[in-house]
């Protein structure tokens, strides 16, 4: 129950901060995604079968916050979680040595992952595929944005870390 | 069979397909309700950080532009000059303008029933698609309402609307499309926007005019919109690429992105 509470917390915090923090004082108003970067801090740190639900969950509160297609996020954040799985199962996933480069690898995957399937989801919205290469940004956007995510994963990396170890959550 | 549903990948892919189900019940309004309810919950707390937000930006706005203030304030002071004098012909010409309008039994300028609502998050990915307000159908919002900030810019329309709040589709949203002229030429065309980034002026005639520094307006064509809300001004013309229209690029007088109080015509007086 303390988990659910402070994962919930967690996520409640994220969203508002996107939503409304973000976008605003965002250096070339090119935000970063604090909800996807808590999933991917959330799931190095917990694993596949003890995270994925979280991620569902979160991708449909999110789309319901966010007024994005409902399921999109979910399905962003689920293939995130089994993404890092895959990986994770295979190497040591510490703030050091090869551990590091993984970090940098999982950024930039869950961010162009995350900028295709919406970008997708905008094309099937307006019925042509045409935007679809400026829905989905330019090199200079997407390179700022892994930049931002990175500085914001290992801040929910070590939030998340912290809370856990103060709460006594496993 | 059991083994293969407890492996990760059967779950992602059986998971994935579910999801894949849920975007297509959206189109139907079946999230309507737990929408509602979800955006009710954050709306205090978007609305708090929001408003922190803006002043954080305003207040990093002013720092960075410190350097530049001396020569902005002697262009200003010229520039206000020239406007005193502009305005003292353009209250003589809006008088006649009441007359006239008066004599031809028109509907007066900016009688509009508004209702005032703050902007409480935007855009979460930053693509200047849309704003969310904090007044909704409580508030007598529907959809397809313009939204104008200083009167009489126009800055986009109701969407999405639930009790308590709505989503206003930005001009620059590409999904958006609004009759509009030219008020120099009236020359008419489409506005419509590009990935949340610019407004294209599109569907112009070749045999119509227009040029850099013209103003678009609302052209009431439809009756969606009232007539003369301002969007912008041209900054570029060009041939569209199938050759058939020209184009224009048109810039907006303001950042909605910082936009703290806007409008909702509810209804022309």
């Amino acid at each position: 129950m303390k988990k659910k509470i402070i994962y919930c917390l967690l996520l409640f915090c994220a969203i508002v901060l996107q939503t409304s923090v973000l976008p605003l004082i965002s250096p070339l108003h090119i935000a970063g995604d604090v909800v996807l970067m808590l999933i991917l801090a959330g799931s190095v740190l917990d694993g596949f079968f003890a995270f994925f639900w979280w991620a569902i969950f979160a991708g449909i509160v999110y789309d319901l916050a966010s007024y994005t297609t409902v399921g999109i996020h979910a399905l962003i954040f689920l293939l995130v979680v089994y993404f890092v799985s895959f990986f994770s199962r295979r190497f040591s996933v510490e703030i050091k040595g090869v551990g590091v480069a993984l970090f940098v690898i999982f950024v930039a995957v869950a961010t162009l992952l995350s900028r295709g399937i919406i970008a997708l989801s905008v094309a099937w919205d307006l019925q042509t595929f045409n935007g679809y290469f400026e829905e989905f940004g330019n090199w200079k956007i997407i390179i700022f944005q892994i930049l931002f995510n990175t500085f914001l994963f290992l801040f929910c990396f070590f939030v998340l870390k912290k809370v856990k170890k103060f709460f006594v959550i496993e | 069979m059991q083994r293969l549903a407890k492996t990760k990948l059967f779950k992602v892919f059986f998971l994935a397909i579910l999801l894949l189900l849920l975007v297509f019940l959206n189109p139907y309004g079946f999230f309507n309700p737990f929408r509602s309810i979800v955006g009710a919950v954050f709306l205090p707390f978007q609305k708090v950080f929001y408003s922190v937000s803006v002043g954080i930006e305003n207040g990093s706005d002013f720092l960075g532009s410190i350097g530049q203030l001396k020569s902005e304030n002697e262009k200003l002071f010229q520039e206000n000059q020239e406007l005193l004098a502009k305005n003292a012909m353009l209250n003589d010409m809006q008088n006649e303008n009441t007359n006239l309008r008066d004599q031809l039994k028109l509907l007066p300028r900016n009688n509009y029933e508004l209702v005032a609502a703050t902007v409480v998050s935007q855009d979460p990915h930053s693509m200047g698609n849309w704003l969310e307000i904090d007044r909704g159908s409580d508030d007598g919002i529907v959809n397809g309402m313009p939204v104008i900030v200083s009167k009489s810019i126009l800055i986009g329309r109701i969407q999405d609307v639930s009790a308590k709040r709505s989503k206003i589709m930005l001009l620059t949203n590409s999904k958006s499309t609004i009759n509009v002229m030219t008020s120099q030429n009236s020359t008419k065309g489409v506005a419509k926007g590009e990935y949340g980034l610019a407004i294209i002026f599109d569907m112009i005639l070749q045999t119509d005019t227009v040029a850099v520094g013209d103003d678009v307006v609302t052209s009431g064509i439809g009756g969606e919109m009232p007539r003369g809300l301002y969007i912008g001004s041209v900054q570029e013309v060009h041939i569209s690429s199938d050759g058939l229209f020209q184009q224009a690029v048109v810039a907006a007088p303001l950042s909605v992105s910082k936009l703290q109080t806007v409008f909702v015509i509810k209804a022309v007086k």
